[in-house]
């Protein structure tokens, strides 16, 4: 693929892990670090790494993405305001990427049910399930919050569970019955998985308003409504070999 | 030099445009009033969100007021504190980012240095405002702060006082929440007190005695017991929209004195601020004072310090006085004359005080 236009910068800082990635329809370049609560500080420099990094200049880039949440508040209101002012003074497109859809895609070529979730702060998840509607995968219309120990309550079929929990709590899930747990690394936000799905969109067209988009913000034992969405496919599977 | 300055410090989203420090070729300032009404009070989650929406268009729409493109713009500027840590992150982010992708210099801005740079301000269309000369000193009353300050050259602050509890805006917001006013504090006691009559009532005057420090929460307390007789109900939370409780205000008897209550509160809050800065213009030999902040709009404190300074009195125009982000690109033309820069890891300082980075001489003469 050619360099010019193609170019999407995807931003996550939803939560203390950063992501960021470079991808032209392939991965170019990705970041991933701790940055505990140090999100204003330290995205913009890291930005400026990966594009010196990987010799690209901040004029390059064609259209920005970003992850509306669910998570942190103030974290998610860090990348949104970094998103919006780069679609702003760059004029590009910007694409908002909900981070449970991010944490789904990959999975997809399973064929179950996932439930994908993060870790909300005060004991508590939020979470999104994602099913098989013929060769789409489709996510469901709301978004729960509920406490840890509740995250696997009334799942009937097998279900990969997509997200990572802290410690104490991977221990609960790992002995039920009605469980997926992929591997770690493949729990974990990728910074290409966001990159994906909104190169995808902005591949096909579609753009979010820069002064309308909002993060997503899902409060303790509340539900957000919000609407329901057609993952692209992860895997290519042809028929006959399934 | 031009300068895009932007504030997102508390509840007003704001971008300006700003030439050599002096004149104002825009100001954009989207109050969130209507949003915080129903609590009596800024919430501050609901004010870091209403921030994410607005930002790009305000900013957008100072640069097409102030007919500029970027390639115009000297420098970016922007409040890094004091102020709401969830409101100060989207300002500071977005104009980094600017500065970053246009390639401009990064002016970070003390919010309470921004108040005082209000005074060097012309409006567009206006008459030139002169330049305060120094020594001069500055008493900065808002609803974040009420602090006294001895200017003595740019960026030469010496605080002389503070205050130990309330800002004196926030009084007022409190007082009116009592007297069932509404929000903002300040303009609706400011209105009750028109028909009030001060002194029928008598309220406390916290002096601190020599001191130059401040105390407004006794004055609130005062009021307070004295609206506990006329009470029927008192004021309370209310959790109708979820996850932010509401406001209700007191109910009252028929004959609570609102108006005169109002009077002698804004008179004790006023014969205060008035009577220390006069006291501080005299003793430091200042050229002049100056007013900066939202309460210096109140007409009964101007009124004041017209009465008891020795010295002229100086006050920038209302639109000024409020939060807003001429201020902030105009008191970084002066920091950029000395050389301040920020990079890209600029963090919000929330309860950044207005003296750390600008102190040259620590002793009051
Ligand atoms: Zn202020």
């Amino acid at each position: 693929m050619g360099r010019s236009g193609q170019l999407l910068l995807a931003l996550e800082t939803s939560g203390e892990q950063v992501a960021m990635a470079l991808y032209d329809g392939s991965v170019i370049g990705e970041l991933l670090y701790d940055a505990g609560r140090e999100h204003t500080a330290t995205v913009l420099p890291r930005i400026r790494e990966l594009l010196a990094d990987n010799r690209r200049s901040i004029r390059d880039v064609g259209a920005v993405a970003v992850t509306t949440g669910p998570g942190s508040f103030n974290g998610l209101r860090v990348g949104m305001s970094i998103a919006k002012a780069l679609s702003y003074a760059l004029d590009v497109p910007l694409l908002g990427v909900l981070t449970l859809d991010a944490l789904a895609y990959p999975h997809t070529a399973l064929g179950r049910p996932i439930r994908a979730f993060v870790v909300a702060g005060r004991g508590r998840v939020v979470y999104a399930d994602y099913r098989r509607q013929g060769v789409a995968w489709v996510r469901d219309s709301s978004l729960r919050s509920v406490r840890i120990e509740e995250l696997a309550e009334g799942l009937m079929s097998q279900t990969v569970l997509a997200g990572a929990l802290p410690g104490e709590h991977e221990q609960l899930l790992r002995g039920r019955p009605a469980i997926i747990l992929p591997p770690p690394s493949l729990r974990q936000l990728r910074p290409a998985w966001i990159a994906e799905l909104a190169f995808h969109r902005w591949r096909a067209g579609e753009a979010d308003p820069v002064a309308a988009l909002e993060p997503i913000y899902v409060h303790g034992g509340g539900a957000e409504i919000v609407p329901p969405v057609q993952l692209p496919v992860s895997y290519e599977v042809r028929s006959g070999q399934e | 030099m031009i300068i895009l300055g932007i504030e997102t410090s508390c509840d007003e989203t704001a971008a300006a445009v700003v030439r050599d420090g002096r004149f104002v070729l825009s100001n954009v300032i989207r109050s969130q009033v209507d949003l915080h009404e129903r609590y009596g009070g800024v919430v501050p989650e609901l004010a870091s969100r209403r921030h994410v929406t607005t930002i790009v268009p305000v900013i957008d729409l100072a640069l097409e007021q102030a007919e500029v493109g970027p390639s115009q713009i000297d420098a970016v500027a922007v409040t890094e504190g004091p102020g709401l840590a969830g409101s100060l992150l989207v300002g500071v982010n977005v104009a980094k980012t600017l500065a970053f992708v246009w390639e401009k210099p990064l002016i970070p801005v003390n919010h309470l240095e921004g108040h005082v740079y209000a005074n060097w301000l012309t409006l567009p269309g206006q008459e030139e405002v002169q330049e305060p000369s120094f020594p001069l000193v500055c008493l900065i009353v808002s609803g974040g702060h009420t602090e006294l300050v001895l200017m003595r050259g740019h960026g030469d602050y010496i605080l002389l006082g503070r205050t130990l509890d309330d800002a004196a805006g926030e009084a007022f917001d409190k007082a009116a929440r009592l007297l069932g006013l509404g929000f903002p504090g300040g303009p609706a006691i400011q209105k009750a007190a028109e028909r009030g009559r001060p002194g029928r009532f008598s309220l406390p005057r916290a002096w601190l005695g020599d001191s130059y420090d401040f105390s407004f929460s006794g004055l609130k307390t005062a009021l307070l017991r004295i609206l506990e007789q006329y009470q029927r109900r008192p004021p309370r939370r209310v959790t109708t929209r979820q996850p932010f409780p509401e406001y209700v205000a007191p109910e009252y008897g028929p004959n609570v004195p609102i108006a005169d209550l109002a009077a002698e509160f804004q008179a004790a809050v006023v014969d205060v601020l008035a009577e220390k800065t006069a006291r501080a213009a005299r003793e430091f030999g200042a050229t002049m004072v100056l007013l900066a902040g939202g309460v210096a709009a109140n007409a009964a404190l101007r009124q004041r310090l017209h009465e008891l300074s020795p010295v002229p009195v100086r006050y920038p125009a209302p639109i000024l006085c409020t939060d807003n982000a001429a201020m902030i690109a105009g008191a970084a033309y002066y920091l950029a004359q000395r050389g301040v820069r920020a990079d890209l890891d600029l963090d919000v300082q929330a309860q950044l005080p207005l003296v750390t980075r600008t102190l040259i001489q620590t002793a009051v003469p």
